[in-house]
């Protein structure tokens, strides 16, 4: 479920069960007109919503990183907000983008769900193995 | 034929939902404006999942599959309903696993686990039972509720006409 869908007196109650982070990446620089702009968000709800909709009761979506800097500094940005995010308390995090271009290695998270490098969205049965695998391992 | 309004959802493409504007906000603003649908809250852990059963009655009926194909073992069918928010008209993928018990009467489950919300699978690990990928509620094929969750699957509003097999809105279990 988004975050902004937990209602405070909830959280307590839903933590145990709530211990995968969905942290979304939609990889603009800035130099997307804004029917550019448009269409990354759209890609990228696309994709998300092959996670959201069949996990929501084990993964909160947060608020998506829209836009990307230099690649190292990125990287590292990224790695820390994980490192943060897992010291709060999620067990799990899945890195997700609808960009090509977007998959830096990241230790701290568990798992990136990415299209294909055609572009191509994974497949449910896909999704279902890697995330059964993460939740398993 | 009956006054109800069929839709055939065969041979359309998948499709997802159009971006509601206000889903579309939500991520503009960074995600600070939540979108909930038709006002559906999060509701409280030990009062399970209860996806807008008020909307069952009266939804318009798709047509789903042929009733010759359906049989004993659940199938997971896929269907298209349109849905109005405000005034965005979006189209809504449906999931449903459908299936005949002993007498051939043929029922629809809603795959939304009742404990919070994840989609259950027929048959995963061989046990003939739903199961959840999330926190491993298990389900009968009736829907029955066997662990975790605290109440059966909903079903399917279910109608047959001239052999085939068409699907309405959700209604609570009838069968567990
Ligand atoms: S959502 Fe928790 S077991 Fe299904």
């Amino acid at each position: 479920m988004k975050f902004s869908e937990i209602e405070a007196e909830q959280w307590e109650e839903l933590r145990p069960y709530l211990d995968t982070c969905l942290l979304p990446v939609t990889g603009m620089t800035g130099a997307e007109s804004p029917l550019e702009a448009t269409q990354c968000l759209e890609d990228l709800r696309d994709i998300m919503d092959l996670i959201e909709v069949p996990y929501r009761g084990r993964v909160v979506t947060y608020p998506a990183l829209h836009y990307m800097s230099e690649p190292e500094h990125f990287q590292q940005a990224l790695s820390s907000y994980c490192s943060r995010l897992k010291q709060q308390g999620f067990k799990y995090i899945i890195l997700i983008t609808a960009k090509t271009n977007v998959r830096f290695q990241i230790s701290e998270a568990d798992l990136w769900i990415t299209p294909d490098e055609d572009g191509n969205l994974p497949s449910d049965a896909d999704i279902n193995s890697k995330i059964r695998e993460l939740w398993h391992s | 034929m009956s006054n109800h309004e069929h839709q055939d959802s065969k041979h359309q493409p998948a499709q997802r939902n159009e971006m509601s504007r206000r889903q579309f906000l939500s991520y503009t603003l960074g995600g600070t404006t939540a979108f909930m649908v038709g006002g559906a809250v999060l509701p409280m852990v030990r009062f399970a999942v209860d996806p807008l059963l008020a909307k069952g009655g009266g939804a318009t009926l798709v047509k789903v599959i042929e009733e010759s194909k359906v049989t004993e073992e659940p199938q997971e069918v896929k269907f298209k309903v349109s849905q109005v928010d405000g005034w965005y008209k979006s189209e809504t993928e449906k999931v449903a696993w459908i299936s005949k018990d002993a007498s051939g009467k043929v029922f629809a489950l809603s795959p939304v686990c009742k404990h919070l919300g994840c989609t259950v699978f027929w048959n995963t690990h061989g046990r003939n039972e739903y199961d959840c990928p999330c926190h491993d509620a298990r389900y009968s094929k009736d829907g029955k509720n066997i662990t975790v969750a605290n109440s059966p699957l909903d079903e399917y509003e279910v109608d047959i006409q001239d052999g085939v097999v068409y699907l309405g809105g959700i209604i609570p279990n009838t069968r567990a």
